[in-house]
């Protein structure tokens, strides 16, 4: 299996062009570079409120509260966004095995798949990628590299920086960037303060997420189902 | 699922704009009827009120809490500001909204359709203004006299009405004061906005409804 491994990881730099390469760092072994690639997240379970700060194409825009909670050790989450003056605008949840519900949706955010590109950006900002890495290294420029296999036959890369923030992009199988995050090296209660996430294209977006509250996960690892 | 149209969307952030708005048309001892609220808040020039708002949310174990000021004066102008957690606030000046927020130390004006719909919240104040809750078509009012009394308001359209199915305002001690507000959306999720330090009557320079901070 770990040869495959190597040998998947030395292919991928000629099928996907836009990635950069992973320098091997054979003193590091690579359960040690994946612990410290997932160090960045949080440990689930937890409820977390967030600041959003959106930009969207045609400088149009607007700020959001973000409320996410998880449940089952991250294994399912209910997230709500609400407006600044606190009405609920969007009320989603997700799960391994159901994946994305809508409860709630106020136009103009009830567009299909709004819920589901908001749950996997959620999902991406909050959680390592799910699986283990297919490679470990660094990049020529430092900082450790942890890449796991992307959906589609794409790739997800989180890098440790040295100076302490850290990173995720997210390419297709074609090469070409997807999302690309980047946190500080502040962390409160285990998450990091700021998050920017960057949707390239000409319908990219970005996202400034700043950290404002944290509570532990609900108690017996349940979340109130939604209203019907 | 099915949501509100652009329309019942717009009244739908009237509601949560106007149960602010509203501010200025209560006052207690006054409450017994529609006559005695319209008499008593037509003294009503000015307010300055300090706000607490909680929401509440089935997902968090506490009350998200903000606070902020309100300030107001007629016929139409409009001081929404939060300090916190969200340092933000809304400008109503004449036919100009403009919400501004602080990002990294300095004040930014936020563009966006959200300004647009809170273009909305104007069409509907001169009816709250007036303390004229029985004409208003979107929400049906229902008046409880009592210790406290409470102004119990009920979207008119059901679209609307399953994403804020109530708001609940109750009228303060002081004339021309309300106590605060409740704004429900289901059972599972609520706001509570708590007034406290209000002034009525003050003066209120230009620059309060044009410029920020």
């Amino acid at each position: 299996m770990r040869s495959v491994r190597v040998l998947w990881l030395a292919l991928w730099p000629a099928a996907c062009g836009g990635l950069p390469p992973i320098l091997p760092v054979p003193a590091e072994p690579a359960a040690e570079a994946m612990q410290r690639c997932t160090a960045v997240y949080p440990t689930p379970d937890f409820r977390v409120v967030h600041s959003i700060a959106a930009t969207l194409p045609g400088d149009q825009g607007g700020t959001f509260i973000g409320v996410t909670a998880t449940a089952d050790g991250g294994r399912s989450l209910r997230s709500m966004l609400l407006s600044l003056e606190g009405l609920a605008l969007v009320d989603a949840t997700w799960s391994e095995a159901a994946g994305v519900a809508v409860a709630r949706a106020l136009p103009p955010l009830d567009q299909e798949g709004f819920a589901q590109g908001m749950v996997d950006d959620i999902r991406l900002l909050l959680f390592p990628p799910p699986g283990v890495p297919v490679a470990t290294g660094r990049y020529e420029e430092g900082g450790t590299v942890c890449r796991w296999r992307g959906v589609d036959d794409g790739a997800v890369d989180v890098v440790v920086e040295q100076t302490g923030g850290w990173r995720v992009r997210v390419w297709d199988a074609a090469g070409d960037l997807l999302r690309d995050v980047a946190a500080g090296s502040e962390f409160r209660d285990g998450f990091s303060t700021k998050l920017r996430l960057t949707a390239p294209g000409a319908a990219g977006y970005v996202l400034e997420l700043e950290l404002l509250e944290v509570e532990p996960g609900p108690a017996g690892g349940a979340l109130p189902a939604p209203e019907p | 699922m099915s949501g509100p149209s652009a329309a019942q969307r717009r009244t739908l952030l009237a509601a949560v704009g106007l149960a602010l708005l509203v501010v200025p048309l209560c006052a207690a001892g006054w409450g017994d009827d529609w006559d005695a609220i319209r008499e008593a808040t037509s003294s009503v020039r000015t307010v300055k009120a300090e706000f607490v708002q909680e929401k509440r949310l089935p997902i968090l174990s506490r009350p998200l809490r903000s606070e902020g000021a309100f300030f107001f004066r007629r016929p139409g102008d409009v001081r929404w500001e939060y300090r916190s957690p969200v340092a933000s606030v809304l400008l109503l000046h004449g036919n100009d909204v403009r919400r501004f927020l602080r990002r990294d130390g300095a004040w930014v004006q936020e563009a966006g359709a959200g300004m647009e719909a809170m273009r909305v919240v104007l069409d509907e104040i001169a009816l709250w203004l007036a303390g004229d809750f029985e004409s208003s078509t979107a929400f049906a009012p229902t008046l409880k006299p009592g210790t406290p009394t409470t102004i119990e308001l009920v979207p008119r359209e059901d679209a609307v009405r399953r994403f804020v199915t109530r708001v609940v305002l109750t009228l303060g001690d002081t004339p021309g004061a309300i106590a605060s507000i409740d704004i429900f959306e289901g059972e599972q999720a609520s706001t509570h906005i708590e007034f406290h330090g209000t002034e009525l009557n003050g003066e209120l320079a230009d620059s309060v409804f044009t410029t920020v901070p």
